[in-house]
């Protein structure tokens, strides 16, 4: 049971084994897929010509990240978690769309500080305007009045009392105006991550590209893709069968033997499992995820010296203090407990 | 006189306009800010270039300070750089150059090592730019500084100059072997 669940959690700690050699192919087209892919990449840059979004772009870096991109919605990622994966590698400036934050408050503030400044001044001139002197032209001849002073500045007391409240006015409009632009463009519901859209329902889409592989066998990569999803949902003997469909594919790359090796031993065939992992560090793979499943399997049949072996070979393979190395560090600790 | 300060301030503003102006214009407008400089490098393990038995990972350089080059033979700038890489290389025996052959067929790469010279200690073969994304590289040549605990100290974008290795690569490269943390 143990195994099992160290299995499962090396899956979803694991990155992605869809790294077999050759260009970026489109994978099995599911129109549900499809529509998200467009409606999240639409709001994505393309970074080598930047006017572009990443859905309209034909670069071949624009091709790559729309098949991760669609990868991840396979996945049951939620759009929130494919963004954040984006702009962890590229920043926030693959965002046509950028969050309100320290770093961009000037981005979405600053046309309004100008536009106020600029009203500002407009007022000011034209209030200094009338309280010149009028030029000779403007000027109501003194004959037809009777109170001079009361010709030349007709409402200065009142337009001054007037001009103050105008002014706040103008200076409630900066954080109005950029608040509720923001609202309006923007993504407010960034701000609060719970609240954006739920993720689709794995077991469906998973259902949908099973169906779309059982009538176009012929698509290796979308193969992969249903194997890791089975997988993640923890169906292991289904990842099993999608596998099988390329084994010769599953033979050269060493993730996707680690992730095959993990469905076999998932689904309690832990021989054949022991199998592919031994033919696999025997052509010299060094893997991560291959050489953590050799010390599970260890693990699981009571061999803890040699577990502990492999485990610290993984471990010398992530930066330390990270997540994957925490965890893999856990599963050392405990092998060397049940040494004692 | 108060008339002459009013008309300073639309001189004022248009200053401050030509300034943030020009700053734009001296900008290069491809360069994108990486978020990983900081952080430490993507994990990957991919075949050598040469020996496709054999792979490379960063962690086979933990404790040392390293360079990666993301190259690829198809790409123009990266043929302006290589007598730069070639200098460096030479110049630096203590800092392993290493490459990343960034969606390359693996025959035109090996072909284009041997014409133009070989700089790099190995090159990984990342045939599907799948460990390029995960660097963040949206523009080959890319170079990245990775110091001995793993983190990504700086990363350039475009082809290197003898004048960037000499007035920031190096000055960098020395601090960082002097210690760790520094």
């Amino acid at each position: 049971m143990r195994l099992i669940y160290t299995l499962i959690a090396l899956t979803l700690l694991a990155g992605s084994p869809l790294s077999a050699a050759g260009e970026a192919q489109p994978l099995a087209q599911d129109p549900v897929v499809e529509k998200r892919l467009t409606s999240i990449s639409e709001n994505l840059r393309c970074l080598v010509c930047q006017n572009e979004s990443l859905a309209g772009s034909r670069s071949d870096l624009a091709e790559d990240l729309r098949r991760e991109v669609r990868f991840l919605i396979l996945a049951g990622k939620s759009d929130k978690e494919i963004i954040d994966f984006l702009v962890a590698r590229y920043g926030d400036y693959v965002l046509y769309d950028p969050p309100f934050k320290a770093s961009t408050l000037l981005l979405w503030v600053g046309p309004f500080v100008v536009l106020t400044g600029g009203l500002l001044g407009l007022i000011i001139f034209l209030r200094r305007r009338s309280q010149q002197p009028p030029s000779r032209d403007d000027m109501v001849p003194v004959e037809t009045a009777e109170d001079v002073s009361a010709i030349v500045y007709p409402k200065s007391h009142q337009s001054n009392r007037r001009g103050h409240w105008v002014l706040w006015l103008l200076l409630a409009l900066i954080p109005l105006g950029a608040v509720g632009v923001y609202f309006k463009v923007g993504t407010p519901q960034a701000m609060n991550p719970e609240k954006l859209r739920p993720r689709p329902d794995p077991e469906v889409m998973v259902a949908r590209l099973q169906a779309k592989m059982d009538a176009n066998p012929n698509d290796p990569q979308g193969w992969m893709l249903l194997g890791r999803a089975y997988l993640v949902l923890n169906r292991p003997a289904e990842a099993v069968k999608a596998y099988d469909h390329i084994l010769p594919q599953v033979k050269q790359d060493p993730q996707l033997t680690a992730a095959y090796a993990e469905a076999l031993a998932a689904s309690g065939d832990i021989r054949r499992a022991q199998a592919w992992i031994d033919a696999a560090l025997k052509r010299g793979s060094k893997d991560p995820q291959l050489v953590f499943l050799a010390g599970g399997l260890a693990f699981a049949q009571g061999d803890n010296a040699k577990a502990i072996r492999y485990w610290e070979q993984v471990l010398k393979s992530f930066p330390l203090g990270s997540d994957e190395a925490k965890f893999v560090q856990q599963n050392i600790d405990e092998a060397r407990a049940r040494q004692k | 006189m108060k008339r002459m300060t009013w008309f300073l301030v639309p001189l004022l503003l248009f200053a401050v306009l030509v300034f943030f102006l020009a700053r734009g214009l001296s900008k290069d407008p491809a360069y994108v800010p990486s978020p990983l400089i900081g952080k430490p490098a993507p994990t990957f393990n991919l075949p050598q270039l040469h020996d496709p038995k054999q792979t490379f990972a960063p962690e086979d350089l933990k404790g040392r300070v390293w360079l990666l080059n993301v190259w690829a033979s198809w790409c123009v700038s990266c043929r302006e750089e290589h007598p730069v890489l070639v200098a460096f290389a030479r110049a630096h025996d203590d800092v392993p150059l290493i490459g990343l052959d960034y969606k390359d067929q693996r025959a035109d790469a090996l072909a284009w090592l041997k014409q133009h010279g070989n700089p790099y200690v190995l090159s990984a073969y990342d045939a599907d730019g799948r460990v390029g994304i995960d660097y963040g590289v949206y523009g080959v040549p890319e170079t990245y500084v990775i110091d001995q605990a793993g983190i990504i100290r700086y990363k350039h974008i475009g082809p290197l100059t003898p004048e960037l290795v000499k007035t920031v690569i190096d000055p960098m490269l020395k601090s960082l072997q002097k210690g760790p943390q520094s």
